[in-house]
């Protein structure tokens, strides 16, 4: 082919390539058929020219076949092959590639977001989902009352009267069924093969049909053959773990003991640990009726046959939850007829199993309840996790826009359609997304046991992330997340990028731009002070709270559990024999303390003078103060062993009388009970002891008698000394074995007594640090690549700055004024709403802190700090840079 | 002398181009030839308006392409027809028949009184 007809042909595929409908492949088809044609012809003899303009002519024009051709591209969705797809996703792999930092920001972010917000939903749907895994749980109902006290007030509680349920059941159509259990430890449990005792609080003694109405995943044993038997008792998976080691242990022999009573039960059944949703949390489970075992045959007519408000829970069924007013009167009825001298104090209290945990917590609460707030808290804080992940992704993938421009510019040069390019732009961000997902889930997987650690929950990951509670609320926000992300980076890329190709357009941003992105910037800043003023504040409360317990040194102080055992003689010979061991400070013989449920008389009427008072007793003994380490404002501790006719009492008792400390001092104070089980005890007011938390702190300190006795008692306090601790409990130990041979030796430490008192709150004060810190971190991260970004984008503008003579500080100066145009409206907007927020959480506390001015300086100098830092690590880089290196590229 | 209507050209191409593909593998000057040849010459195309019929064959996956390197060192596509296309076009043919019949009976029946 000779150079003339070459030309003729380049020329001619030049037309062809001006046709944006002819892709590649089309060219070099149409020009095949015209080489063809061209020989073809030639064979018949035709010249080179004439041959070359014969076969054009046949091919037809051009312009109606391009025009064909754009019709089948637009024809069916199909315009997006794979190999488009391939070419996409290497063009997106390579950008990655070139873009590491901030693409990896992008993605460790997007990554830790989601995880985060994971486990956010984890916990948050653990605590919502309690008791709803229950067959028609929503049909269940604990009945117990609330007490009207003689002075007015009205306090419910979670016990009832054995009877009440089983009466109702009887009597209402209502009530389709009931059961009872009571779980109050009287014993031990031994276990005779190995002769070994353990001491368990958690031991339900239950009516029969437990199982009909809870649903227990059974290990071993069938869950409709248990507590048939009198003999029959249940093991968690942990407790049979703890007493029979690994083996099955149904059909092995257990005993419960008390002081000469011994109860034979036989293993039959072995359930899972219940999940950490259920306020149901028994380490065994046995009949009812079996506790005739300890208190004699017949004799449990205290359980079921007293119709006075008693210590048991009770459970009814009602089928349609609008019968319950209706069942409320049938209960209130019943009590004025069963006992009418206190119908008109007791109410009945019906509250539905699945609420149980949301409510305040009641006096007696198996459960321990969760203040609302916390999971409105958590939310809130995953909702800002996700807000500024999507912000990050957004703001850097639209920042980077600019830099495609030249890809952009090559497809669309090649004959890209711009709808080719917003799926581009769409399909990106979509599978950043899907990785970041995908990858937080596998994290999540991994983290699940350490997070089931770190929040005292048993949560499976799998079961959680297959439930419906989880799909329904992760699907939608999933999808919504793909197609917020998603959408935006497309409409921004049509809107600015792919529309124009105009290069100065492109490498400075416009202003609606900036200004978007500045308001971005700001949002995360509001977020991210809001966020540290929150956790600061809720920290210093969480601290408050988790500190906030009897007397001080708390560590050094152990329980010993002295009841249910021996007599007084045993009791005060241990006590004179374990003042001698070396480490002991002080002991002293009193209630169980911390305060807790079923613990003790609370309330007691006490008369001085004239006055009627209702104010807790404690009885202790003469070591109280010192092992404690109680201060007292004014009078003497008690006479040491001695029966004395006196009493302290507290600071708030005292505002309450009105008076001085000195003035109540000698004032006699006597105790009106109408309740001879327990003994009376009054006297002569010796002294003052300052204000401490006896109950929890989540109470205000009420009014305290504190009376001496040397009763039995329940626990013995020790404080120990500075020396080895365990030590001296292994010596105390021994001595124990001396003066109570065969009984086991039950210690714990004070201040982990507290500890699970505040459970709620200290796993909230590990999560919510973690969580906003992991938010504040992520902005973070956002915001310096951001700042990446803008100092990349600015680099030649610095550079002709520099060039012009502009100094470093000018620069620093130019780059940190669009900074502080963020921040300084963001601390406006967010320290009023912290402070609000704050303040309006922690009214919510009999105790509180205070949202002080200090904490907002510390956040805002702490984001002030930090974000600088961030920020000045590249602009100082960019301001200090030689402009030659930033101006010879371009 | 024959002449078909630029619709009827239209029409028939599709049947024409799985039909001559149902041959085997082809490529666009070829087909266009083979066309010419089995219509003697009646069936005449602006040869480059194949292409986009083509293609959409191609898109409606009656046909798959391949580039195959030639013997004179081209690039060439060639087409080949799928089994979505055999049934197209064992579709198309029954409606083709049918319409001839359709003309038979009109045409060389008497009309019935």
């Amino acid at each position: 082919m000779d150079d003339k007809q070459k030309n003729r042909i380049d020329l001619w595929r030049r037309e062809l390539h001006k046709h944006a409908s002819f892709e590649q492949g089309v060219i070099v088809e149409l020009e095949n058929h015209l080489l063809d044609e061209i020989e073809n012809l030639k064979k018949q003899g035709y010249a080179d020219e004439e041959a070359f303009f014969k076969a054009k002519e046949k091919l037809g024009d051009v312009s109606v076949v391009a025009s064909e051709e754009r019709k089948v591209q637009k024809y069916g969705d199909g315009s997006l092959s794979i190999g488009l797809v391939k070419s996409f996703a290497k063009a997106g792999s390579r950008y990655f590639r070139k873009n590491k930092l901030s693409s990896a920001i992008n993605l460790v972010g997007l990554t830790l977001a989601f995880t985060s917000v994971l486990f956010i939903s984890f916990f948050i749907i653990d605590e919502i989902s309690f008791e709803r895994h229950h067959p028609e749980y929503e049909k269940i109902y604990r009945l117990s009352y609330s007490f009207q006290e003689e002075d007015g007030s009205v306090e419910d509680r979670a016990y009832a009267s054995g009877m009440w349920s089983e009466l109702l059941k009887e009597r209402s159509t209502l009530v389709t069924d009931q059961f009872r259990f009571l779980n109050l430890s009287y014993g031990y449990v031994f276990n005779p093969e190995i002769n070994r005792a353990f001491y368990e609080e958690g031991i339900y003694w239950s009516d029969p049909n437990f199982f009909d109405f809870l649903n227990f995943k059974m290990k071993y044993g069938r869950a409709e053959d248990q507590l048939r038997e009198l003999t029959s008792i249940v093991l968690t998976e942990k407790t049979a773990k703890k007493i029979f080691g690994d083996e099955n242990p149904v059909g092995r022999h257990l005993q419960y003991r008390r002081t000469s009573q011994v109860v034979e039960f036989v293993v039959t059944g072995v359930i899972y640990d219940p999940p950490s949703n259920s306020h149901f949390q028994p380490d065994y489970i046995a009949n009812m009726q079996a506790i005739q075992g300890i208190f004699g045959e017949g004799r449990i007519g205290w359980v079921d046959r007293n119709p006075r408000p008693g210590y048991v829970f009770t459970y009814v069924k009602i089928d349609r939850p609008g019968d319950v007013p209706k069942v409320m009167e049938q209960a209130d009825a019943l009590f004025d007829e069963i006992i009418p001298d206190l119908g008109d104090r007791v109410t009945p209290l019906l509250t539905p199993i699945s609420s149980i945990h949301f409510n305040p917590p009641i006096k007696w609460e198996i459960d321990t309840p969760i203040n609302p707030s916390y999971i409105y808290g958590l939310g809130i804080i995953g909702i800002f996790i996700l807000v500024v992940a999507l912000i990050n992704f957004v703001s850097l993938t639209t920042a980077q826009g600019s830099k495609r421009q030249k890809e952009i510019g090559l497809r669309k040069t090649l004959g890209g359609t711009k709808r080719q390019l917003n799926v581009q732009f769409f399909l990106e961000p979509f599978f950043s997304i899907l990785v970041a997902i995908t990858l937080s889930l596998a994290l999540s997987a991994l983290l699940t046991p350490y997070f089931n650690i770190l929040i005292g929950k048993n949560v499976d990951f799998f079961e959680l992330v297959l439930s419906s509670h989880f799909l329904v609320v992760a699907v939608p926000t999933f999808l919504m997340i793909l197609l917020t992300a998603g959408l935006l980076s497309a409409v921004y890329f049509t809107r600015n990028v792919t529309s124009s190709l105009n290069l100065n357009d492109l490498l400075k941003p416009s202003r609606s731009d900036t200004r978007s992105r500045n308001v971005m910037v700001t949002l995360q800043f509001v977020i991210a002070i809001i966020l540290i003023i929150g956790t600061i504040t809720i920290y210093q409360q969480l601290e408050l709270i988790n500190n906030g317990g009897l007397g001080r040194n708390r560590e050094s102080v152990i329980g010993i559990r002295t009841s249910r055992m021996g007599d007084a003689t045993q009791v005060q010979l241990y006590k004179s024999r374990i003042a001698t061991v070396p480490g002991v400070v002080s002991n002293t013989l009193g209630e169980h303390l911390p305060k807790q449920t079923g613990f003790g008389r609370i309330n007691t009427k006490y008369l001085l003078e004239d006055r009627e008072l209702y104010w807790n007793k404690f009885e202790v003994d003469s070591g109280f103060l010192q092992t404690y380490e109680l201060r007292l404002l004014a009078g003497r501790n008690f006479d040491r062993g001695i029966q004395q006719n006196a009493v302290l009492i507290n600071e708030s008792a005292l505002k309450v009388l009105g008076l001085t400390a000195e003035e109540s001092i000698g004032k006699y104070l006597r105790e009106d009970s109408i309740n001879y089980v327990f003994r009376a005890s009054d006297g002569i007011i010796i002294g003052v002891v300052e204000d401490f938390v006896y109950k929890s702190i989540k109470e205000k300190i009420e009014p305290l008698v504190i009376v001496a006795n040397n009763w039995v008692g329940g626990v013995l306090s020790v404080r120990l000394g500075t020396g080895n601790k365990l030590e001296t409990i292994s010596s105390l130990e021994k001595v124990w074995h001396e003066v109570y041979p065969g009984r086991p030796f039950e210690y714990w430490f004070l201040d982990k007594e507290f500890e699970i008192m505040y459970s709620q709150e200290r796993r909230l004060g590990r999560l919510i640090p973690i969580f906003s810190g992991l938010a504040i971190i992520i902005s973070l991260l956002g915001l310096f690549a951001l700042t990446a970004y803008i100092s990349d984008l600015r680099k030649k503008e610095i550079g002709i700055r520099k060039v012009l003579g502009c100094s470093t500080e000018g620069i620093l100066r130019l780059l940190g004024m669009q900074y502080l145009k963020t921040l300084i409206p963001a601390i406006l907007v967010s320290t009023p709403i912290a402070y609000l927020g704050m303040n309006h959480w922690l009214n919510t506390f009999s105790y509180r802190v205070d949202v002080t001015i200090g904490i907002i300086l510390i956040s805002v100098a702490a984001i002030v700090l930090v974000s600088t830092l961030t920020i000045s690590f590249k602009t100082l880089s960019s301001a200090l840079g030689n402009p030659v290196e930033s101006l010879k590229y371009e | 002398m024959v002449y078909f209507s630029k619709s009827l050209v239209a029409a028939s191409s599709k049947p024409l181009i799985l039909g001559i593909l149902q041959e085997g593998k082809s490529y666009g000057y070829n087909i266009i030839q083979r066309v010419k040849e089995i219509s003697d010459g009646k069936i005449e195309w602006a040869d480059g308006m194949l292409y986009p019929v083509l293609h959409r064959l191609e898109k409606e996956r009656l046909i798959q392409s391949e580039w195959i390197l030639s013997d004179e060192g081209r690039h060439r596509k060639y087409y080949s027809i799928t089994d979505e296309g055999k049934t197209a076009l064992h579709q198309e043919k029954a409606n083709w028949m049918s319409m001839h019949e359709v003309m038979l009976n009109l045409w060389s029946l008497k009309p019935s009184k």
